[in-house]
């Protein structure tokens, strides 16, 4: 219980410093997406309900922080986490070259996602310039995700709130 | 759980897709309301990235300032010491005349335009490539609601497209989904300026024969209903004829420069007069 009373200002914060702190860092230039690598992670490790509702929360709050559009990255990020899951059957998704590979295209997709929201409801074509920035947004987070990953196993380890398979 | 532990993930994501799907229906049906969960969401955040914005400038002043003083000599140490301090004083004065310049400027608009409305101090920018928005510290407390015009002493800012209680959201005019109905000052060519991210704005709807000069001013036409008559928003400056279709394709400059802004001014209707 205590995870889900403490889930909305764990992704508050989290996004408060990727908006901000993390921001800075890269001079404004791109904005890495920690929350997407913690949707990826959760969905890995958590169990199904604990980590839907994250990936949930952390999109619901990150287009109220940044998106125009309520919705969108909440529906995003549920669907990434769904993709995540299925995979994490499927295939071997524990090591490195999947959560690398996964976080890339994972930024690639929510490029071409938002740029196809934008050409259906309001008839602006922004994919050429979202790419350009998508792209280096991608390699940045899929360099980073595996450092995060450690560093979320650690924090994990300590909160205890890894799922029993 | 009662859902068997195979179909789960199933459940769980079907649930949240459809909840994802209401919200973003909602949104998209209503543009211009500000939700509950969101005003919430805008009021617990603002002071956090107030505080994290306001400490990140003194660090960056402290580091700008300080840096070249550690590692002198002792002896300079105690006047470079004191340099520091008169230069603080010096920069505190500095910053209290440029901000009563800006200030003036604001009231200057204010009274030559005869527009009633808010100062607003800008307390976070969101620059990133979709989204182009700053926040104010004032919300629908101060008489602030979804669509009224934000204008600084440069021209035209944006309009407001969140209100929460004591925050509100502003989309500026280079944001993509920003439209607005200008004006050319001289040829007085009609358009619908839209933003377009970093690259500035582009006119749009302005038919070949129209005769654009680069240079002149863009102006708001006051249709619309958002804007007031006669404000400033750019200057075109180009105009490119060489490109098919009906319209021309000119690139107009933003008057106002988004990174400097820290004051603003939020016009309201003349009935809902506040300061």
């Amino acid at each position: 219980m205590i995870y889900y009373l403490l889930l909305p200002l764990f992704c508050l914060i989290v996004l408060i410093f990727q908006t901000t702190l993390l921001n800075l860092l890269f001079l404004g230039k791109i904005s890495v997406e920690v929350s997407l690598i913690i949707v990826v992670y959760a969905g890995l490790h958590l169990d199904a309900v604990k980590a839907g509702f994250l990936a949930f929360i952390m999109g619901f709050i990150l287009d109220c922080l940044t998106g125009f559009v309520s919705g969108l990255f909440t529906l995003y990020y549920v669907a990434v986490f769904l993709v995540v899951r299925i995979l994490s059957f499927k295939v071997y998704a524990e090591g490195y070259p999947f959560i690398v590979g996964f976080t890339f295209i994972a930024v690639l997709v929510e490029a071409l996602f938002t740029a196809l929201v934008y050409l259906v409801f309001y008839e602006v074509n922004i994919l050429s310039g979202v790419l350009k920035v998508f792209l280096a947004q991608a390699l940045v987070a899929c360099l980073l995700s595996p450092a995060l990953f450690k560093a979320l196993d650690r924090l994990e380890g300590v909160l205890n709130v890894r799922e029993a398979r | 759980m009662l859902i068997p532990k195979k179909y789960q993930t199933i459940g769980v994501a079907s649930v949240l897709v459809v909840a994802s799907l209401v919200i973003l229906s909602v949104s998209l049906h209503s543009p211009g309301e500000t939700y509950f969960f969101r005003k919430i969401v805008l009021e617990i955040s603002s002071p956090a990235v107030d505080a994290i914005n306001t400490s990140i400038e003194g660090v960056r002043n402290v580091w700008k300032r300080y840096l070249f003083l550690v590692g002198l000599e002792e002896e300079n140490r105690i006047l470079r010491g004191r340099i520091a301090q008169l230069t603080k004083g010096l920069n505190d004065y500095r910053e209290l005349y440029y901000e009563e310049r800006r200030l003036r400027g604001l009231a200057g608009l204010k009274e030559s335009a005869k527009l009633p409305g808010v100062f607003c101090r800008v307390i976070d920018r969101n620059n990133s490539y979709l989204f182009k928005t700053i926040m104010l510290n004032k919300g629908t407390s101060d008489g602030l609601r979804v669509g009224l015009p934000v204008v600084s002493a440069e021209g035209v800012v944006g309009r407001i497209v969140e209100a929460s209680w004591n925050v509100s959201k502003v989309l500026l005019v280079v944001d993509y989904n920003s439209n607005i109905d200008v004006v050319t000052q001289e040829s007085r060519v009609q358009g619908i300026l839209q933003g377009g991210g970093n690259a500035g704005c582009s006119l749009k709807y302005v038919e070949r024969s129209e005769d654009v000069k680069i240079g002149e001013q863009v102006l708001t036409s006051g249709l619309g209903g958002v804007f007031p008559k006669g404000l400033i928003v750019g200057t075109v400056l180009n105009v490119d004829r060489n490109v098919s279709g009906l319209f021309l394709k000119v690139e107009v400059m933003p008057a106002v420069r988004f990174s400097r802004l820290e004051e603003v001014f939020v016009v309201t209707p003349e009935k809902e007069k506040v300061q």
